[in-house]
């Protein structure tokens, strides 16, 4: 890919999707390169994105256009722009949100959850803020956390994979670039004994959709959303967990 | 003598082309176009819902729905006319007159 005069690339693979960054402020660059060094990678062939930091208009009429902070997302086919972004954390917010875009079109998508590694299977709890998932993953002695704020859930040939993100809680950044076999997804709900009850697959859409990333207003993005989450619920075990805010949940989950 | 038929206004309704919508465990589902709020119909709304495709009168999606699930004909106008009602103020449904067939 030819590279753009005064830029600097940057290439990431986050739920194997491949990303190239360029940026054109350096000192944006290095911080980047330090949040997303986890999912680095040498291939420089990733979907362009060209982040500048003067402001560029925000074309109304696109469901594809998103703005933060100042700073405006667009997405074509071809690559996505960043323009007005001067900080790494709005960098971070608008890749969520391309990220969240790319994602439908590839049978996957970003959810509010933690994920925890146990056994070699990802266990994945799910809740709006406040639900407690940076607990549940801090309350897994002998898991690991592949994330504890957004998730990124893939289905492919053999099935759902639990896929390990950068965008940890309170903007902390993850660097564990791995993805396993989903074990089970569980709607977290924080009560005084721990009980664990499976789901139907239309009670799991139905907690599914308010925790999944979803910044689109197309149409062709909105049946993508339905498609996929609706593929989702009727394929992986869910369930409701009612649990304690300690480690004894794990020995209710099945 | 029969009992009088119920009068059904000649409209049409018309799924919002916008809103996404499945089937799922044998009922619609459908995310509104303006906030992509999920909507769950139940088993009559889903039936209704999947004959609204503007091929069809209201009074001819009432009938259907009287054989369907066995129930008397003004009942099933009533439940049409009432759902088409909701689903046209979610902004999920788009209803338009029918015209006037000569035969």
């Amino acid at each position: 890919m030819a590279q753009r005069p005064g830029t600097a690339p940057l290439s990431v693979s986050i739920g194997q999707v491949p990303l190239t960054l360029f940026f054109q402020e350096d000192s944006l660059f290095e911080k980047a390169g330090r949040r997303y060094a986890g999912f680095s990678t040498p291939h420089s062939s990733g979907f362009p994105i060209f982040l500048s930091p003067e402001a560029g208009p925000l074309h109304a009429t696109s469901s594809a256009d998103y703005s933060l902070h100042g700073a405006t997302l667009h997405v074509d086919s071809a690559a996505a722009h960043i323009r007005g972004v001067h900080s790494e954390f709005t960098v971070d917010s608008l890749l969520r949100v391309l990220l969240s875009m790319i994602l439908l079109l590839r049978r996957g998508f970003l959810l509010h959850a933690a994920t925890v590694e146990r056994a070699g299977r990802a266990y994945i709890f799910m809740g709006c803020s406040g639900a407690g998932k940076s607990t549940v993953a801090s309350l897994s002695p002998s898991g690991a956390p592949l994330s504890d704020e957004i998730s990124l859930l893939r289905a492919g040939d053999s099935g759902w994979l639990a896929h390990g993100t950068p965008f940890w809680g309170e903007f902390r950044s993850g660097n564990r670039n791995a993805h396993l076999p989903v074990a089970g997804i569980y709607a977290l709900v924080q009560a005084a004994e721990n009980r664990v009850e499976e789901i139907s697959p239309r009670e799991a859409l139905r907690a599914l959709l308010p925790n999944v990333l979803f910044f689109s207003g197309s149409a062709e993005q909105r049946n993508a959303l339905l498609c996929i989450t609706a593929e989702c619920a009727e394929a992986l075990p869910f369930f409701r967990l009612q649990f304690r805010r300690d480690a004894s949940f794990w020995e209710v989950l099945p | 003598m029969s009992a009088p038929q119920p009068a059904v206004a000649p409209v049409r309704p018309v799924q919002n082309p916008l809103a996404a919508w499945r089937e799922i465990e044998g009922v619609v589902v459908i995310i509104s176009p303006e906030d992509s709020v999920l909507h769950e119909l139940n088993p009559t709304a889903s039936f209704i819902w999947k004959h609204s495709t503007g091929e069809r009168t209201a009074e001819e999606i009432a009938r259907l729905l009287a054989e369907e699930f066995e129930v008397d004909f003004p009942t099933a106008v009533a439940d049409t006319c009432e759902l088409l009602q909701e689903l046209q103020r979610r902004n999920l449904l788009q209803i338009t007159a029918a015209e006037v067939r000569h035969g």
